[in-house]
């Protein structure tokens, strides 16, 4: 009588093993089947957010500042020789092209579908397409500066958000930076100063500052390379486009004019670019040199240049004589 | 005290029986899980591999610096990622181009159980014609794990930008 019922039937063992694993499945079962389910998804959806936030901060900003600079200096050289005048401020003539497609208020060709805002505003209608993401934009400040001779250097101030439903990002104040090299863009000293009869793209020499010979001054010449002298007082590329002649503390670049491209051949002006656009020595016949090598004088008869550019080339003294 | 032995006997065996059964069924269910993150690893793994490999850094006798499409002109920019290259092949609708560069530089990056797909926005790059086998393969997978990546990239020596494209690795076993 005291045994009790497990002790009257033989399913004991039985009931022991059926609550065993009842308690097994209700333990294991319900939480695998949610880890299963959802964790990969969720995961890669956050993965897959992130990586394209990431995106946005190591390249994807970059690439447009580059791809909209760009267009916005040759956006500006243009508008400088249709209407042969300077810029009044790079920066913010720089500003209104990157991010207005506009120079002096006249929408540029060149900036269509190329501006900042248009780049980010495909980007935040691709990031909802692709994503399911609402992404929104807000560019602080775009500036152009240099720091060194043949480059510009671009800074990007950018706040964003990306909101989704399984995560948010909310970024302020991000700073992009690229570079630009200056190389193959043209000259707006000489767009303006000839009313774009001279046009000359930048383009580096391949000389370096103690190899200058009257062989490599002719090519120098005859090719429209430019020179960076660490002593010289030539503007920086920048600066040449609001038509500043001072001396640029890091970034002077400076070509010599090929006479044989002028209208008026002969002048009494150092053939340095921008002291010949300039004036400075406009006239100054007793500062400025002939150079009287034969070969170089048959090819440029009417070239002149000022004592500290004799210098800066190595022309020596013998090879020169004082304009008058 | 009144029962036969074998009766417990009998009960023990039901009851052993019982426990083998529902622990198969338990670790049965587990053994779906691995797979099921192997998959999205890998389709992961593709990308990333597609997206952070520069042209430079790829020794490859097809895709490579100095290779074939280098040689022929097709390819212009080293920095490039393959992932961008790709996407300029697409931009330039040279689709038959980006699909046998996609078949050379993930050549053997999955492994036979697996089966991919890469695509950019709506087209299919690889394989632009699907056997049989793969579309009833994919059909019927239970497990199917995309990986979606942003592709855009300079052009014209700084002077364009192509994209962003939409671009997608889809793996499955």
């Amino acid at each position: 009588m005291g045994i009790g019922i497990f002790g009257k039937r033989g399913i004991f063992f039985t009931f022991i093993a059926v609550m065993l694993m009842a308690a097994l499945i209700i333990i294991f079962s319900p939480s695998t089947s949610i880890n299963v389910a959802n964790k990969p998804v969720v995961k890669t959806r956050v993965i897959t957010l992130n990586d394209f936030v990431q995106d946005l901060e190591n390249s994807y900003f970059e690439s447009i500042l580059k791809v909209s600079s760009h267009r916005a200096i040759l956006a500006m050289a243009s508008y400088m020789q249709s209407n042969n005048k300077f810029l009044a401020d790079m920066q913010s003539g720089f500003s209104e092209a990157v991010l207005q497609g506009a120079i002096n208020g006249q929408s540029s060709t060149i900036m269509k579908n190329n501006t900042l805002n248009e780049w980010l505003a495909r980007m935040a209608n691709f990031s909802e397409d692709t994503f399911n993401v609402d992404t929104q934009f807000t560019v602080n400040k775009v500036e152009i500066y240099q720091a060194r001779p043949w480059f510009v250097d671009l800074r990007l101030n950018i706040s964003f958000s990306v909101t989704s439903e399984t995560a948010s990002w909310e970024v302020s104040n991000f700073i992009t930076n690229a570079e630009l090299s200056i190389e193959d863009f043209d000259d707006p000293y000489y767009i303006v100063n000839t009313n774009g009869n001279y046009i000359q793209k930048i383009n580096k020499t391949d000389v370096a500052l103690d190899k200058w010979n009257l062989e490599n001054v002719k090519s120098h010449i005859r090719y429209g390379t430019y020179a960076h002298f660490p002593d010289s007082r030539a503007p920086s590329f920048l600066m040449r486009f609001t038509n500043t002649s001072m001396a640029s503390a890091c970034c002077g670049i400076e070509s010599l004019v090929n006479p044989n491209k002028l209208a008026n051949k002969d002048q009494m002006e150092s053939y340095a670019d921008y002291l010949f656009f300039n004036h400075s020595l406009q006239g100054k016949c007793t500062e400025l040199y002939n150079i009287t090598d034969a070969p170089f004088r048959a090819e440029f008869p009417h070239f002149k240049l000022d004592f500290q550019h004799l210098v800066f080339y190595n022309i020596s003294l013998q090879n020169t004589k004082r304009a008058c | 005290m009144y029962r036969k032995g074998y009766f417990f006997t009998l009960d023990a065996m039901m009851s052993l029986g019982i426990l083998i059964i529902g622990s198969f069924l338990i670790f049965t269910s587990y053994a779906s899980v691995p797979s099921r993150v192997q998959t999205a690893i890998l389709a992961e793994d593709v990308m990333d591999f597609l997206s952070s490999t520069k042209i430079r850094d790829l020794n490859n006798p097809y895709a490579g610096i100095g290779g074939l499409l280098w040689q022929q002109g097709n390819i212009t920019n080293a920095d490039n990622t393959l992932l961008q290259q790709a996407g300029e092949f697409y931009y330039r609708n040279e689709l038959g181009l980006a699909e046998k560069f996609i078949v050379n530089v993930t050549n053997e990056l999955v492994p036979k159980p697996y089966k991919f797909e890469f695509w950019i926005d709506e087209y299919r790059i690889y394989p632009s014609s699907p056997s049989q086998e793969h579309v009833s393969s994919k059909n019927t997978t239970k497990i199917l794990l995309p990986s979606k990546k942003l592709t855009y990239g300079i052009l014209n020596k700084g002077m364009d930008l192509f994209g962003p494209y939409k671009s997608e690795v889809l793996v499955w076993e």
